[in-house]
């Protein structure tokens, strides 16, 4: 079955809120080989899109898109606990929401595709203070800060987290996602190592950051 | 549109005594929403009403957040967002020159022992800006502007 169609049953099953279907799928698929790679990439995210788009159209009620959501969340879930990293690579990432960010979807992803490239990930999910995330870092002692943040009003505390971050661990490498506005790129560029501009990349340039 | 969208102009203490009077602006702007003839259909809706308040807290967060850190564009990206997700949803075109319209009147009656005409001067270019995008460039009549002063 090729991609498309695989992609057009998964949001079939998401438009009709039938986790068991969902869930049966992803099984069939992961026995059939399919990497979590393409999952993501190929058949999670763009569905996931497709739901949001049409809840900006008004096409579909929020409670729609939250259901999608969550079965998706549920399936990450499934997919970290099943998952068996081959190699690790020594790292740690202290992956999370920029403060005051509540989508914290794209964390999740990026979470397992980090863990499943070898990396030790400490995964916090939505927003926390600035302060709290701080004291996380002395804590855990993470090599890279993955921050995923898409409004505009996280802006502020963001830069604030990034300059306390760039005082106290100037070794730690910073990777933000999630927006792709360049005047806020601009503005941040000083105090971050790499923008991910998507999953794959945000996997990729990561692991280039120590090379 | 005479002149191009800066808050780069806008003091700093300026800033400070909008973020101080954010959750006051919300409410009035809210309220001007609501007051307005030729947006009825806002108030007489729950739905419509939800997504009113909304619009005016999340815009007046980003509006605090832009002009801090002087990101015009990322402000003009969010509003045509915006612009597009309430069409969707039957709001009037109107909808959102009458709200910057009543953050400027509200930033200039509560900015009481700051300099408000900056920032006010900004959200007028940010009308102006929003009347030619969503088609509405006709000016304003004298009637039409008094609706837009916060009682």
């Amino acid at each position: 079955m090729i991609i498309q169609e695989q992609r057009q049953r998964f949001v079939e099953c998401l438009r009709s809120g039938d986790r068991r279907r969902c869930f049966a799928l992803v099984r069939e698929w992961e026995q059939q080989g399919l990497p979590n790679d393409i999952l993501s990439h190929d058949i999670l995210i763009p569905a996931l899109v497709q739901f949001g788009d049409s809840w900006e159209k008004n096409e579909r009620g929020v409670v729609e898109e939250h259901v999608a959501s969550q079965i998706v969340r549920q399936i990450l879930a499934y997919k970290a606990v099943m998952m068996e990293p081959q190699s690790m690579n020594g790292r740690t990432a202290l992956v999370g929401c920029a403060p005051e960010e509540q989508h914290d979807l794209a964390s999740l992803f990026l979470a397992n595709a980090l863990e499943e490239a070898g990396w030790k990930v400490v995964h916090y999910g939505t927003a926390a203070p600035v302060h709290d995330v701080a004291q996380a870092v002395d804590f855990y002692k993470p090599d890279l800060i993955c921050l995923t943040m898409k409004s505009l009003a996280s802006i502020d505390s963001t830069l604030q987290l990034l300059e306390g971050l760039r005082t106290a661990h100037p070794g730690i490498k910073v990777m933000v996602g999630g927006i792709a506005l360049a005047s806020v790129r601009s503005l941040l560029a000083p105090k971050v190592d790499v923008f991910a501009d998507s999953l794959a990349h945000g996997v990729k340039a990561a692991g280039e950051l120590f090379e | 549109m005479d002149q191009p969208l800066t808050f780069s102009r806008i003091a700093a203490a300026d800033l400070e005594a909008f973020e101080r009077q954010k959750e006051k602006i919300v409410t009035a702007v809210t309220e001007h929403i609501f007051r307005d003839p030729e947006l009825q259909a806002i108030p007489n809706d729950r739905e419509k009403s939800r997504l009113a308040r909304e619009c005016v807290k999340i815009f007046t967060e980003n509006l605090g957040a832009t002009m801090k850190h002087d990101l015009p564009a990322a402000l003009v990206d969010y509003l045509d967002w915006l612009r597009a997700f309430l069409r969707h949803r039957g709001f009037p075109i109107t909808f959102i020159p009458r709200m910057i319209a009543g953050t400027r009147n509200a930033a200039h009656a509560f900015l009481e022992n700051a300099n408000s005409d900056e920032i006010c001067t900004a959200l007028r270019t940010l009308r102006a800006l929003e009347l030619e995008k969503s088609g509405d460039t006709a000016p304003s009549s004298p009637r039409s502007h008094s609706r837009e002063v916060l009682a």
